[in-house]
């Protein structure tokens, strides 16, 4: 019995143990993590760069099958639920990222929106997925997502690969992504505002209270971005299960000049880039840190700190070094102080050119017209080794891409692509995409060009504001750089700005600039003149022209027909007489002999033939 | 639909053409060449307006305040530019510190434009390639990817390239004021891009071409870092000094292509907004009493006269003109140097206001006229008013074309019935069958298109011919590459003239057993010859009209004569219309008007120098800039001249019918 009992107490302490265990597994389980990172970077001829990083990171598999919701937002996981998405990316942005003053960016993008997103394996239709997807998007964020559609959606085959933990056989598989960019559609204060909304403390704490969209968008570039992908769970050695990592960040690269006697001075506080100062972290934040790059900090005009920050992070990579600033903000607003980090340089910004990163694309268009012309990328590697890169075009079907024209050319040598991917356009329905695989010379200037023809469009296809032109999507460069040199704010994957992998080589997607082709554009504002014009002269000279060329003509002998008639006898006689008199007006000089003739053969009938000839 | 196939109404109209066409034809024309003139009169034509209103001009309060780095910058390029005796190249260092010191993107550009005949050409070096360095800087627009472009260019002259042309250190100053102004305002929705031209047109193109990366055999490639979007406007800066008399606008390019009339209004707006005086065709506008007045009419036509002729020289009248066939609106505003008046800050405000003004525009220029001439700054003459005296003026040719078509059928018809006159008796039967016959055998061409067609191979052959007469054989003889053009082009002419003089007989005139044939002849002549007036006048109204209006009376009298006196008259007439003796007496117009106070044989001479000159020119443009005039000339008018030289000497009638 006591044994019965001591076993009734052990099942009833395993089963509480076991509710409590289960207790904590399904703490553990919902357990999601926020941190929040703002990183300074100040940049060279008085730029600085300031990148938000918001990073929420939940334990659970994808598909995402939970229904509850703590930090991760319930928004954005219900649409990812929905369509069956394994990773998105989304970026929007305005204005370009200036790689040859700036370096890298912490996150590149180019100008206007991008999206591209991995889908589940388990997705039956992937194109519907993406059609459902965009629009969830579009309201989501308030942008014109909705334009994108089949005619400029591409499957890139080798410049997208799966930035979370995914398998080879997945990796591979480009039938599952979906790739669209709209380099028109820029990012404003509309987009904010849902962006923001995502994240757990919205901008009323945390360093997202830094916000003022009029600072914001007051900037040399702006860029928003959405990426979520899945990663092994922290603390995880061998990858066992996985967790969803939701990054949110803001790129946004100002040039805070002050006018001063010596001359203009780049001192900059959060003050005076934000209009604001920190009062405290977001509570749900675990870390919540305001980092300054000091990696860049010359000797000759060196940079000082205000406040001091509370610790300083070096990392070395042989030839240099990267240097972090750290100030811990839950340490500050544990203090009851407000944070207002101010650089302060020595002496007033000097001009001066920049140091080169080591690769560099500056794409633009080549010749004139509305005809035809060409998309040119030139191409510098300033390493003192070759560089295998992957250059993606994404181009609309109405310039009509040859791809025997495209040409690489270093120099007067020309270079051979390792590969390429091409998938030709057709009209309505689907844009061409071009990934060529190069392999760029040391030190050298590449340059890649292909033809192409202007399309005519039909007039209900253009837009209200035809006269601007068609934007173009940038170029993407996909490179693995051998050195993490010149990247301005690095940590471009890991999870934290300060967790970043410094390993030997990195990867790095350069977007290039977009461009602005002028289409052959009817003149809208008289279509009323030119539908009466037209119609006239296809009534007038259609009509005429294809009835004489038609119409066999013949002699008719007016003789046999109806030549006797009183009326028609005296016209006839008349018409001849005036014929007689016009022939002396005209003043031809043989007057003599042209009567003779006519009295020769004064017939009335010879006459009423002569007319039918003259 | 009658109208065409009816046989009677075409009876009827044919013998009325017949009838009248002679005094419609005298008419037309008077109406035509007056009516175009009168259209200067201002109650005649319209006021111009902005159709563009994204332009909001001058609208926003312009705030560039500057004096003093304009007259520092201008007195160091002066001090740079005498080093070497003012023989000195730009100042290409000094140029990139300064916009460097701004913030701004620097960038050179190094070209070397290779002659078209590789010779020693006025103001090159003994290779007889042009080179020079562009220097340019962009100011990034903050809120756009690089995808739009406002250019404003300056032309460096140091001493040496001065010759003739006003100075520019003022403007290369001025430009630099703003540059540093525009860098501190936000506000830009278009990259700017400052440019300092080297070498006048040449190193614009240059810039242009590598800009465009559209590079001919003469314009070898130059690697191009610094580019910006689809550039949209361009501005010109001519200044020479520290107060401004008033503002010239320069608006004519290559081929007579002119800027949108908005971007012109832009700058007139401007220019009167902060009252600097502003001239067209250096002409100020008629004051409001002689407005409607027969002085006024008569000061309008010069002006609109003035732009009309360089419109139809086809060259460009800055080197805006050069960006017109990149399809990017551009003038050039010339500051005319004085002791007082307009200073340097009203000219950077008359900048900045156009350039903000551009800065506003969300699409390209489209909305107002490509196609006008202006008699003032104030009023304009679209396409749509002086297309009509146009028209009035090729009609003539088109009724005398249709007219001597008729004729060309009467006359086959006479030679018929005139050899028909022994058999009386069959005529009637065979008379159906005859006019069946003379249906299908119809006008003879077979007789006139060899000579068609020839003529227009000596065209083409004229028109390539530079190449052989410049590049090969120049070592030969001891003429410059000008004379050498002249004289081939004056010993080709005067070849070819002499070929019906003294050509054998059956090719050039009529054998005699065959139908007079210098109607039909004429008559496809004089409709090929409105047919490209016509196109010409389509993207240069100008040059048609110029070459329409001496040439048409002539063209249209021209038939061939018995008597010698007759003869000798019109071939006086129509040498005076050939290409060459119109291209020199339009010079010596133009030449005589601006300086009337030159001795008549001065005037001539000056005259002659100038068209042996601008022949050259006309040449070399063609092959740099693209200039279409020589092509028109050699291919186009050339052989029309030529045939209705041979129509001069031409059988007047078949043999029965002269006797």
């Amino acid at each position: 019995m006591a044994l019965q009992k001591k076993f009734g107490a052990f099942m009833f302490f395993k089963i509480l143990l076991g509710l409590i265990t289960f207790q904590l597994s399904l703490a553990s389980v919902t357990d999601d993590n926020f941190k929040e990172d703002l990183l300074i970077t100040p940049l060279e001829n008085g730029f600085v760069n300031s990148y938000f990083k918001f990073t929420t990171e939940w334990n659970t598999g994808l598909p995402l099958e939970r229904l509850h919701y703590n930090l991760f937002p319930k928004s954005l996981g219900q649409v990812i639920r929905k369509h069956q998405v394994q990773e998105l990316h989304l970026s929007l942005t305005q204005g370009l990222w200036r790689h040859d003053k700036w370096g890298y960016p912490p996150a590149g993008a180019p100008p206007g929106t991008q999206l591209w997103v991995w889908f589940t394996e388990e997705t039956r239709d992937v194109d519907q997925a993406w059609g459902d997807l965009v629009n969830a998007l579009s309201g989501l964020f308030c942008a014109s997502l909705n334009f994108i559609d089949e005619t400029n959606t591409v499957k890139p085959e080798l410049s997208f690969r799966p930035q979370g933990i995914a398998s080879e056989a997945y990796a591979r598989n480009t039938s599952l992504l979906r790739y669209a960019s709209l380099p028109r559609e820029v990012v404003c204060t509309e987009n904010l505002t849902p962006w923001k909304k995502l994240l757990p403390c919205d901008s009323k704490a945390g360093l997202a209270s830094l916000f003022k969209a009029d600072k914001l968008y007051n900037a040399h570039y702006h860029s928003l971005a959405v990426d979520l992908r899945p990663v092994c769970r922290s603390g995880e050695t061998p990858c066992v299960e996985s967790a969803v990592e939701l990054t949110q960040s803001l790129t946004v690269v100002f040039r805070p000049l002050v006018q001063s006697q010596q001359g203009p001075r780049q001192d900059v506080s959060l003050r005076a880039l934000f209009g604001k100062v920190l009062s405290g972290p977001c509570p749900m934040a675990s870390s919540s840190r305001v980092m300054v790059d000091l990696s860049k900090n010359h000797s000759s005009n060196p940079l000082t700190l205000s406040p001091p920050p509370s610790e300083t992070i070096i990392k070395s990579t042989g030839e240099r070094s990267i240097v972090y600033a750290v100030y811990d903000v839950k340490e500050w607003s544990a203090r009851k102080e407000t944070l207002n980090v101010a650089l302060r340089w020595t002496q007033a910004l000097k001009y001066g050119p920049v140091d080169s990163p080591p690769l560099l694309a500056y794409r633009y268009l080549s010749g004139y017209g509305q005809e035809k012309g060409g998309v040119s990328c030139l191409l510098r590697n300033n390493l003192d080794q070759p560089l295998k890169v992957i250059y993606t075009e994404t181009i609309p079907w109405y310039m009509r891409l040859y791809l025997h024209t495209l040409q690489i050319r270093t120099g007067d040598k020309t270079i051979e692509p390792d590969n390429v991917v091409y998938v030709p356009g057709r009209d309505r329905s689907n844009p061409y995409m071009l990934e060529v695989v190069l392999t760029l010379p040391a030190t050298s200037d590449t340059t890649l060009r292909i033809d192409f023809d202007k399309a005519f469009l039909r007039w209900t296809e253009y837009p209200p504001d035809a006269n601007i032109g068609f934007f173009i999507n940038s170029a993407i460069v996909s490179v693995m750089l051998p050195r993490a040199s010149n990247i301005s704010g690095a940590g471009i994957i890991g999870t934290a700005v300060s967790d970043v992998n410094m390993a030997s080589s990195f990867f790095l997607r350069l977007y290039t600039e977009p461009l602005l082709i002028q289409l052959p554009t009817p003149d809208f504002s008289m279509p009323y003149n030119v539908i009466c014009l037209a119609c006239t002269v296809v009534a007038i000279g259609f009509g005429s022209l294809h009835n004489l060329t038609t119409r066999k003509f013949d002699f008719v002998d007016k003789s046999s027909s109806d030549g006797g008639n009183l009326v028609t006898r005296l016209l006839a006689k008349f018409r001849k007489k005036k014929d007689d008199g016009g022939k002396e007006g005209g003043g031809d000089g043989k007057e003599e002999k042209k009567k003779e003739q006519t009295g020769d053969e004064g017939s009335i009938q010879n006459s009423g033939d002569n007319d039918v000839d003259t | 639909m009658g109208l065409l196939t009816d046989t009677r109404t075409q009876a009827v109209m044919s013998r009325v053409i017949l009838a009248i066409h002679k005094p419609l034809e005298v008419l037309l024309y008077i109406a035509g060449v007056a009516s175009l003139l009168v259209l200067a009169f201002t109650p005649l034509n319209e006021k111009t307006y902005f159709s563009e209103n994204a332009l909001l001009p001058g609208l926003v309060e312009r705030k560039y305040l500057n004096d003093q780095s304009v007259k520092d910058y201008a007195k160091e390029l002066t001090r740079l530019g005498a080093a070497d005796n003012g023989k000195g190249p730009i100042p290409e260092d000094w140029l990139k510190a300064q916009f460097m010191d701004l913030g701004l993107d620097v960038f050179s550009q190094n070209f070397t434009v290779q002659h078209p005949f590789n010779v020693k050409a006025k103001g090159t070096q003994e290779s007889g390639a042009v080179s020079g360095t562009n220097v340019y800087a962009i100011l990034r627009a903050p809120r756009i990817a690089s995808t739009e472009a406002i250019v404003i260019t300056v032309p460096y002259r140091n001493k040496e390239a001065e010759a003739g042309r006003a100075r520019t250190h003022y403007g290369i100053g001025l430009m630099l004021s703003l540059a540093s102004f525009f860098s501190k305002n936000t506000f830009w929705s278009k990259d700017i891009i400052f440019v300092v031209v080297d070498k006048e047109e040449v190193g614009m193109q240059a810039w242009l071409a590598g800009y465009h990366d559209s590079h001919s055999e003469y314009l070898p490639t130059s690697l191009m870092l610094g580019r910006s979007g689809s550039i949209i406007a361009a501005i010109n800066l001519e200044l020479g000094s520290e107060f401004t008399d008033h503002i010239d606008l320069k608006i004519e390019g290559v081929n007579g292509q002119l800027p949108n009339m908005d971007l012109f209004n832009l700058a007139v707006r401007l220019c009167r907004v902060e009252r600097v005086p502003v001239t067209f065709q250096n002409r100020f506008d008629p004051s409001e009493r002689i407005v409607v007045k027969w002085a006024g009419l008569q000061h309008s036509a010069t002006t609109m006269l003035l732009n009309m002729a360089k419109q139809a020289s086809g060259k460009p009248s800055g080197i805006h003109g050069l960006f017109l066939r990149y399809h990017i609106e551009a003038l050039t505003l010339q500051a005319h140097p004085a002791k007082r008046g307009s200073g340097v800050e009203a000219v950077g405000r008359v900048m900045e206001g156009v350039v903000r003004s551009v800065n506003n525009l969300l699409e390209r220029f489209h909305q107002s006229f490509f196609f006008y001439v202006l008699p003032s700054c104030e009023r304009y003459v679209s396409i749509g008013l002086y297309m009509i005296p146009f028209g009035l003026l090729l009609v003539v040719p088109t009724l005398r074309g249709m007219a001597l078509w008729l004729l060309a059928m009467q006359s086959v018809e006479k030679m018929d019935t005139s050899s028909d006159e022994k058999d009386n008796d069959e005529k009637e039967d065979g008379d159906k069958k005859k006019k069946l016959e003379l249906e299908q055998q119809g006008r003879p061409f077979g007789q006139v298109m060899p000579l068609i067609i020839g003529a227009h191979i000596m065209g083409a052959i004229l028109f390539i011919s530079p190449q052989y007469l410049v590049s090969e054989h120049i070592a030969s003889f001891n003429v410059t590459p000008q004379g050498a053009i002249a004289i081939g082009f004056a010993a080709f002419f005067v070849g070819s003239a002499s070929l019906p003089i003294f050509g054998r007989r059956n090719n050039f005139q009529t054998s005699e057993d065959l139908p007079s044939d210098w109607q039909l002849l004429k008559c496809l002549t004089l409709i090929w010859y409105t047919v490209t007036l016509l196109a010409v006048s389509m993207f240069n109204f100008s040059l048609a009209f110029f070459v329409a209006v001496p040439t048409i009376p002539i063209a249209v009298i021209v038939q061939p004569a018995e008597q010698s006196v007759l003869k000798i008259i019109q071939g006086f007439l129509l040498l005076m219309i050939s290409p060459l003796s119109l291209l020199y007496s339009f010079i010596t117009v133009h030449h005589g008007f601006f300086n009337p106070g030159d001795a008549m044989v001065d005037i001539l001479t000056q005259g002659l120098h100038k068209t042996v000159d601008s022949l050259f020119e006309g040449v070399v443009n063609a092959y740099l800039y693209g200039n279409k005039s020589f092509a028109l000339i050699t291919l186009v008018w050339f052989p029309v001249w030529f045939l209705l030289w041979a129509v001069l000497f031409r059988k007047a009638s078949g043999k029965k019918v002269s006797s």
